[in-house]
């Protein structure tokens, strides 16, 4: 019988982390121990059908400290930040607040993700912005199709098929085929300078 | 009231109409908010996905922009920027240790936010400080014909402690001031405060397609031939991935996408290129007939002449040189 819970999916609670839901609460989720369970929030989510986990079930593995399941986890990189679990929840669980700061730990500790577009996307996004200030969207997406479609055919298949809407928003003026950046730049640097100093020191 | 004005990223760039039609809007309505003078990206979604304390700094350097520009409420038409900029207003308010650690951030930006600004969407401004009689009473146009689905999306109502001028789960702003200029009003509640995917749209492509698709076959299904929105994240999924939408699920939809200004503005009857319309992707011509207003689709780019071509249900555009 020991043998078959063994084989089942046991929780390993050895090889879990006491430590990581204040590391999720430090990163932005608040609340995290007050859920109880109710399932308001799978309830409501609108990609939970695209998810290995429901937002209920990364909730209860955050309290058990399965550190390594939620970060490899696919859910983290579905949810959209549509704040519907977090609006419903009747414990006040900062629940959009926790994909966020999961995916912010993931990012950080250079987890191989679930679904490797998503940290491409956020990590070009910022980096955009600390070089112009402000968003440049054809760096972004070219950016975006270069490094999360390592095979060439797919990125020229992408490329193709993204062309006439390019084309079209072109010849409708918007597209900037150039980065506005802003006059002060120096502040944004010094803003990430900060903000990674901050990181380091903790 | 003392404004100022946040355009954000989006309207500046890929979703120009949304800025320009809300100019105009403005500008009609008699509500001066001159721009943040060298504002910057509020970091979107990516900021949280990448760093808390990022996600607090970026948008709390407009916060102070605004304050040492003398405005009392910045106008914020983009729904995630209004989520950042309002909910990092509300935070670094609430909470003295979170200003002083975004103070110490910005410090060696030159900048400090004493708390002194509040944010608001301009669906909130126009809804709320305009009002629905002015509205009514300033409507020239008959757009009686008009069947509108007002999908609102997730940032103007959600999450509620930021986002707290409409009903959460039937949000009625837009709809009201549909019926205000004299339009229908479909009944869209299944899919008007339902997620189009926002950003997912890069990084998760197939579930954005998803849900995007079931909010347009709702409006169509609800007999909408028209669907206005708050939001440019919205209006890009819609508007520009609607043929994207139509191929991958072998759909037909066809539903042009208006901003809720540029409604409003054919209601006060603006010209329609002082609302940007000939920049929407799904081409609002066939709207504007029924309206019985004049629209040339009009395209540009130096030193090529662009005209396109109906062949029945094919659309081609042809490219002349010199």
């Amino acid at each position: 019988m020991a043998m078959a819970i063994e084989e089942a999916e046991a929780i390993r609670l050895d090889r879990c982390d006491p430590d990581f839901i204040r590391e999720v609460e430090e990163a932005g989720g608040l609340n995290v121990s007050a859920c109880y369970q109710c399932g308001t929030c799978s309830g409501g989510c609108p990609t939970v059908w695209a998810m290995d986990y429901t937002p209920r079930q990364i909730i209860r593995m955050v309290h058990l400290g399965m550190k390594d399941e939620v970060l490899s986890s696919m859910s983290i990189w579905v949810c959209s930040s549509c704040y519907t679990c977090q609006t419903r929840c009747p414990r006040g669980v900062h629940i959009t607040d926790v994909m966020s700061a999961l995916k912010s730990i993931a990012i950080r500790e250079g987890r191989t993700p679930a679904n490797p577009k998503g940290p491409v996307f956020y990590k070009n996004f910022v980096d955009i912005i600390e070089q112009y200030g402000r968003m440049w969207e054809l760096e972004l997406s070219l950016k975006f199709t270069h490094k999360s479609e390592p095979e060439v055919p797919n990125k020229l298949a992408m490329l193709l098929r993204d062309a006439p809407l390019g084309l079209a928003m072109f010849t409708k003026g918007k597209l900037a085929l150039a980065p506005h950046k802003i006059l002060n730049i120096d502040q944004i640097k010094a803003i990430y300078e900060n903000v990674r100093r901050m990181e380091a020191e903790k | 009231m003392r404004y100022a004005y946040y355009p954000g990223c989006s309207l500046v760039a890929s979703e120009k109409e949304y800025n320009i039609s809300t100019k105009a809007v403005l500008e009609a309505l008699g509500i001066e908010a001159p721009d943040i003078e060298d504002w910057n990206c509020c970091g979107a979604t990516a900021g949280h996905a990448i760093n808390h304390n990022l996600s607090l700094a970026l948008p709390a350097r407009n916060l102070a922009l605004a304050e040492d520009s003398d405005a009392q409420t910045i106008i914020a038409p983009c729904s995630e920027c209004f989520h950042n900029l309002a909910g990092v207003n509300n935070t670094l308010k609430g909470d003295e240790r979170e200003m002083r650690k975004v103070n110490t951030i910005l410090a060696d930006a030159g900048l400090e936010y004493r708390g002194g600004v509040e944010v608001r969407h301009v669906l909130d401004v126009v809804a709320h400080e305009v009002g629905y009689d002015y509205l009514r009473e300033h409507t020239v146009r008959d757009l009686s014909k008009l069947r509108i689905a007002p999908y609102y999306g997730c940032l103007v109502v959600r999450p509620p402690d930021v986002a707290n001028f409409d009903r959460l789960e039937n949000p009625q702003t837009m709809d009201n001031i549909a019926k205000a200029v004299g339009a229908q009003v479909v009944d869209y509640a299944d899919y008007k405060t339902a997620c189009c995917g926002g950003a997912l749209i890069l990084p998760k492509e197939d579930v954005a397609l998803k849900l995007i698709k079931n909010i347009l076959l709702g409006a169509k299904r609800a007999g909408a031939n028209c669907i206005i929105v708050p939001c440019p994240m919205c209006h890009m999924n819609l508007d520009a991935k609607q043929a994207l939408v139509e191929e991958t699920f072998g759909v037909s939809i066809d539903i042009p996408v208006l901003y809720f200004p540029q409604l409003l503005g054919l209601a006060m009857g603006l010209d329609p290129g002082k609302l940007g319309l000939e920049k929407n992707i799904v081409s609002p011509k066939r709207i504007l007939d029924l309206l019985g207003i004049e629209f040339a689709e009009e395209l540009s780019v130096p030193g090529v002449s662009i005209t396109l071509e109906e062949e029945g249900q094919k659309k081609r555009l042809v490219f002349e040189l010199g």
